[in-house]
């Protein structure tokens, strides 16, 4: 899902830098000191496990896991993708410098609309099963939503790139499902084994107590 | 999951280390910034002479690799512009509008990817770090920086010994039982890794702070 670089014009670039900008302000401002190092360390272990190449019949793909940083992040999700990504840049010459700030809008965007979405929803749910279905949805959602991000991006660039967009988003939909499969797995892991993780978890905003 | 050969927290060294690393990344996004302006393949080719005079600036070799690794990428998106961009038949159903696209982005890759290389990822991590708090990056965002890159070489053995041992235990695993495996071990590192932060933030505080942090 990221964009490379050469790719995006100065506009796009520019709505790239707003929109990112704003989201890490308001995730750096509700931030405590104390938990910036356990932001690193969850951010760390996103990057780690996007690294992960998995084959997919003949080829290969890295998750994204979009929905997982979203909802155990939940605002903060915006300075730590913004820095997992930086170190990508760095370290890998993954991704770009320059499109470093759009990608991040891309990924963090999704991240934090599902952690409003389905934070609350997921914390209530009674049932494993239930818990499942909702992060189902929420995996597959966050990564659509990051397509649908590139190819906003790309019409603002160029308005003849849509129908390269279109296919670019066609071919998300096998990676949604895959993701989606992935951040139920994690989720119900999550439940079974630290139950008030996901809680705890929710960028400072703890929500309504799982009834009884 | 290896890091690139030869690389270094400190970068490579270079004849560019005399400049300021606040100049060298604001020249860096400025000339890529240029760059991904310029629409006309004369002018882009008029602007590469500034990257082409970058290219010895350090070693030649892993660059190339870089290069490459990105024009199989380019490749890719000059084929997919090439039947979806709308423009006059060129052959079958690729468009000479579309390979004239693709061309371009591709020269721009180029462009930009060598600038950024060697003016700003080839300083490092540490110096980059320096480079953006000298020009104002807030405080929190900058011991995130640090704090990500350190919790990433803990982690990364982690990581590793649990892949290992998922493939030692069932190495035929394939469809949905193997995407279940690699979701618990991500999982399983979360909540591992917030315990972990805990330790690392009372070892932090006895220690007085980061550099003024989290006193």
């Amino acid at each position: 899902m990221h964009i490379s670089e050469g790719v995006l014009s100065p506009a796009a670039l520019a709505a790239g830098w707003a929109v990112a900008g704003m989201g890490t302000a308001v995730g750096l401002r509700r931030l405590e000191p104390e938990r910036t190092v356990r932001v690193a360390l969850l951010s760390s272990a996103f990057f780690l496990a996007s690294l992960i190449n998995v084959r997919v019949g003949p080829g290969s793909t890295h998750l994204a896991l979009i929905a997982p940083v979203g909802l155990v992040l939940g605002w903060a999700a915006f300075p730590a993708i913004l820095t997992a990504l930086l170190l990508q840049a760095m370290l890998f010459h993954f991704g770009g410098l320059l499109v470093l700030v759009p990608n991040t809008a891309d990924m963090a965007v999704p991240a934090v609309a599902v952690y409003l979405l389905f934070s609350g929803p997921l914390c209530r749910a009674r049932t494993s099963g239930a818990a499942a279905a909702l992060s189902f949805f929420a995996g597959a959602l966050a990564v659509l939503l990051g397509a649908l991000g590139v190819g906003l991006f790309l019409g603002l660039s160029d308005g003849n790139l849509l129908d390269a967009a279109k296919v670019l988003f066609a071919a998300h939909v096998p990676l949604a499902l895959i993701e989606g499969a992935v951040t139920a797995f994690m989720v119900t892991w999550l439940r079974r084994a630290a139950p008030d993780f996901l809680e705890r978890s929710s960028g400072g905003q703890r929500p309504p107590e799982t009834p009884s | 999951m290896r890091l690139e050969a030869g690389f270094s927290l400190g970068g490579v060294p270079s004849p560019l280390d005399v400049f300021d690393p606040r100049a060298r990344l604001l020249c860096a996004l400025a000339l890529s910034l240029l760059l991904s302006a310029l629409e006309e393949p004369a002018l882009l080719l008029c602007a590469a002479l500034v990257p082409l005079a970058l290219l010895p600036c350090g070693p030649v070799r892993p660059l190339l690799r870089v290069l490459l690794r990105l024009n199989a990428v380019s490749l890719a998106v000059a084929l997919l512009l090439g039947v979806t961009y709308p423009g006059g038949a060129l052959w079958g159903p690729l468009s000479r509008e579309g390979i004239r696209m693709g061309g371009l982005i591709a020269l721009r890759l180029n462009l930009i990817s060598i600038v950024l290389l060697r003016l700003a990822v080839a300083m490092g991590p540490m110096r980059m770090d320096t480079a953006l708090s000298r020009l104002g990056l807030p405080e929190k965002l900058r011991v995130l920086l640090l704090l990500t890159l350190r919790g990433i070489f803990l982690l990364m053995e982690r990581a590793a010994s649990a892949l290992r041992a998922v493939r030692l235990r069932a190495p035929g695993l394939r469809g949905m039982l193997k995407w279940r495996a690699f979701a618990c071990v991500a999982a399983s590192s979360l909540p591992q890794g917030s315990d972990r932060s805990e330790r690392m933030m009372m070892a932090l505080r006895c220690r007085g702070g980061l550099a003024g942090f989290c006193q």
